[in-house]
């Protein structure tokens, strides 16, 4: 996407340390209005952080953020008028019914009695709870539980939606309803930065993506550049055995034999053909002379998992775990 | 700017008390269990309280007597009640002393020569039973002494054992502060009081924890962003838990008044003394989150082990004279005791402006706990909030 307003987030120099282990350094770059933006990395990569920054909630060490042209450092109120935040934890009391949720926050939020009305059902509406509204949050499914921590961050009527990993621990189904909505809000025209371990997810959401790791950003631009970046790799993907798997050993000598960055997963092996597919027979032998069986195997066309395989030799998510603790 | 805070920690307060009052636990632990265990200990320990109370072996009395006019009679007292008293008369007082310091005596009565100018004293451990039983017994016997002489007979209680001071001090002034009380109560009286003050401090701690799951749901983080303060967000804490404590002592009041008959003094003196309990409980458990990880387990944790232990210091489980001199005179400073002190004085009939060791007690713990928690929470890393 080409954008030539000017930018509503700007992220400048940010550098974050806790005790010892620097949980973002030096991170820049802008959010343009309307704009979808996507910070992907995995657990720990200090997407998090990033968003507590960009929210007001934690002080960086180093650097600044503006949003809508107010330093969160310096002007955080007005800062924070501009910006709706859904964090990763479901912020939000089970005890009481979703409206009672909603009127708590608006009421926080400094919205009048008419206008808490008016917006309840206007955010019930784009999450689709409307139905439920007047049910206790305990009683709600992990799926809608989600969508009324993104409803209680839509309140306020946000110019820039933070969006902290808001589909963790949902099914397939919920999480489609979740990305839907989001799409919505996102083609109605409000800005978002959507954070994610989930490549697929930013792929189907985001214009631009920065890729981080470990408080730094390794790649950065729209999706086309960025998934270019990946060059002629491909990802093959072979399903393997728990044996397989839990045998560190026999891991470690596939890993030698080959002549491709392996990476164990949930259930398979994927292995980085940098050279393009034509590496694959060679890959292949090396895979069947270690008693690898190849049935189910696929090769994927790139994309932004490919580049941080290529990149950091490592996958996005950890194995066979969905925790985040990013 | 005034306006948005008031709005704010109205607003937060209110959804934690709603919070509390739709759950139903709320009504078990917070009302139920301590008019179950009232009732409880108050049958239970009735006989400690009664009249006919007495120990399981006679107190060993001393009495030193310089005047025989005024001896003879507290003599002629002390031995018409064997159950209670074995008497030991000395020649003087220093003997009498001695055998009070090796524990052969538990207590001692100084008759002086001239008993018009000097007071009859009473040595033994403040606010022990015996103690309280001897200011029971030889209190008639004075008074009629003093209307016979139409004089002042002044009669004193002295630390023993470890501090051999001699005040005089005025009747009035002088009265064994819980004596007056614990002669007054019965184990229902007692017990309602006592463990009002003790669940004070824990409703007040189930509010704080509520505020402290905010801080590990991440919802903390929300209402922040949100432009709420830390320190308004915690002072809407401290203040839901100060409701929740005097709404707590208020429903007891009501509830022991009406099935248990129990005096808790005149309203105008109790809702002032009841909201500085509040108060008081609140600051006791907001210092308990001030040092503790803001996680409810802990807080939940921390608070029934130091409210525990307090209130068994303090005469929430054991009645204050049934426990030990030492560890009485050690605890004067327990805000809770102040507040069972407090509250057991004005079911007597004492007005407020009598409970000035109590309130001063109080209000200095409450500035302290405070303070402290204040300057801690300050100084405390936020992490990631």
């Amino acid at each position: 996407m080409t954008n030539h307003a000017d930018p509503i987030v700007v992220v400048d120099g940010l550098f974050k340390q806790y005790g010892k282990v620097t949980a973002v350094n030096n991170l820049s770059f802008i959010v343009y209005p309307g704009e979808t933006f996507g910070l992907l990395g995995p657990n720990g990569a200090g997407k998090t952080t990033t968003l507590g920054i960009i929210s007001g909630l934690i002080r960086p060490d180093n650097g600044d953020v503006t949003v809508g042209g107010f330093s969160v450092t310096k002007d955080t109120q007005k800062a924070q008028r501009l910006l709706g935040v859904v964090p990763q934890g479901l912020a939000l009391y089970e005890d009481l019914t979703a409206r009672q949720n909603l009127t708590y926050f608006a009421r926080l939020r400094g919205l009048h009695q008419a206008e808490i009305k008016r917006q309840i059902a206007q955010v019930l509406e784009i999450t689709g709870l409307e139905d439920a509204v007047d049910q206790k949050v305990r009683k709600y499914s992990g799926g809608m539980k989600r969508r009324l921590n993104i409803a209680i961050g839509l309140l306020g009527n946000p110019k820039v939606l933070l969006l902290d990993e808001p589909t963790v621990g949902i099914d397939p189904q919920a999480r489609r309803h979740i990305l839907d909505a989001v799409r919505r809000l996102a083609d109605n025209g409000m800005t978002i930065i959507y954070t994610s371990h989930y490549m697929e997810e930013v792929e189907y959401l985001c214009e631009r993506v920065s890729i981080m790791d470990h408080g730094l950003i390794i790649a950065q631009g729209p999706l086309y550049e960025v998934r270019a970046l990946a060059g002629d790799s491909v990802v093959l993907r072979v399903p393997a055995t728990d044996e397989l798997l839990n045998d560190p050993e026999a891991l470690d000598r596939l890993k030698k034999a080959l002549p491709a960055p392996l990476e164990p997963s949930h259930a398979e092996l994927r292995i980085i053909l940098t050279k393009g597919s034509e590496q694959a027979p060679e890959i292949l032998n090396i895979l069947v002379e270690h008693q690898v069986s190849l049935n189910g195997m696929q090769i994927e066309a790139p994309n932004l998992e490919t580049v941080f395989l290529s990149l950091t030799g490592k996958a996005l998510r950890d194995n066979g775990s969905e925790a985040s603790a990013s | 700017m005034i306006l948005r805070t008031m709005r704010d920690i109205g607003t937060i307060t209110m959804n934690q008390l709603k919070r509390l009052v739709i759950d139903p636990a709320t009504y078990i632990w917070l009302f139920t269990l301590p008019l179950l265990i009232t009732y409880v200990l108050g049958i239970s320990l009735n006989s400690l309280f009664a009249p006919e109370f007495k120990p399981i072996r006679p107190y060993n009395v001393g009495l030193v007597q310089h005047s025989p006019i005024v001896g003879a009679p507290i003599m002629e007292r002390l031995e018409s009640l064997p159950q209670l008293f074995t008497v030991t008369v000395y020649d003087d007082e220093e003997s009498m002393q001695t055998d009070l310091a090796d524990n052969i005596i538990t207590a001692g009565v100084v008759v002086p020569a001239d008993p018009l100018v000097h007071p009859v004293r009473v040595v033994s451990t403040p606010e022990s039973i015996v103690n309280q039983i001897l200011y029971s017994v030889l209190r008639p016997v004075l008074d009629q002494l003093m209307i016979m002489s139409a004089e002042t007979v002044q009669f004193t209680t002295e630390v023993t054992k470890t501090q051999l001071t001699t005040n005089t001090r005025s009747n009035t002034e002088n009265e064994p502060k819980t004596t007056v009380a614990w002669a007054q109560a019965d184990s229902f009286q007692y017990y309602s009081l006592a463990i009002a003050v003790m669940f004070a401090m824990y409703a007040a701690n189930v509010a704080m924890q509520y505020l402290a799951a905010d801080f590990t749901s991440g919802t903390f983080g929300r209402i922040r962003s949100f432009g709420v303060t830390r320190s308004r967000y915690l002072f809407a804490g401290y203040l839901s838990a100060v409701i929740m404590s005097v709404l707590f002592v208020t429903v007891m009041t009501v509830v022991t008044k009406v099935f248990f008959g129990v005096r808790w003094g005149a309203l105008s003196a109790w809702l002032p003394f009841t909201l500085l309990c509040g108060f008081t409980s609140a600051a006791i458990t907001y210092f308990i989150l001030s040092i503790v990880p803001a996680n409810p387990k802990i807080i939940d944790g921390a608070g029934t082990l130091v409210f525990n232990f307090i209130a068994f210091l303090g005469g929430s489980t054991a009645p204050l004279p049934a426990l030990p001199q030492w560890l009485v005179s050690f605890t004067t400073w327990l805000p809770n005791r102040a507040l069972l002190e407090g509250y057991l004085r004005l079911s007597s009939g004492a007005d407020l402006a009598s409970l000035s060791n109590e309130l001063t007690v109080i209000s200095i713990s409450l500035v302290v706990l405070l303070g402290l928690s204040l300057i801690i929470n300050s100084v405390r890393p936020k992490g990631a909030l």
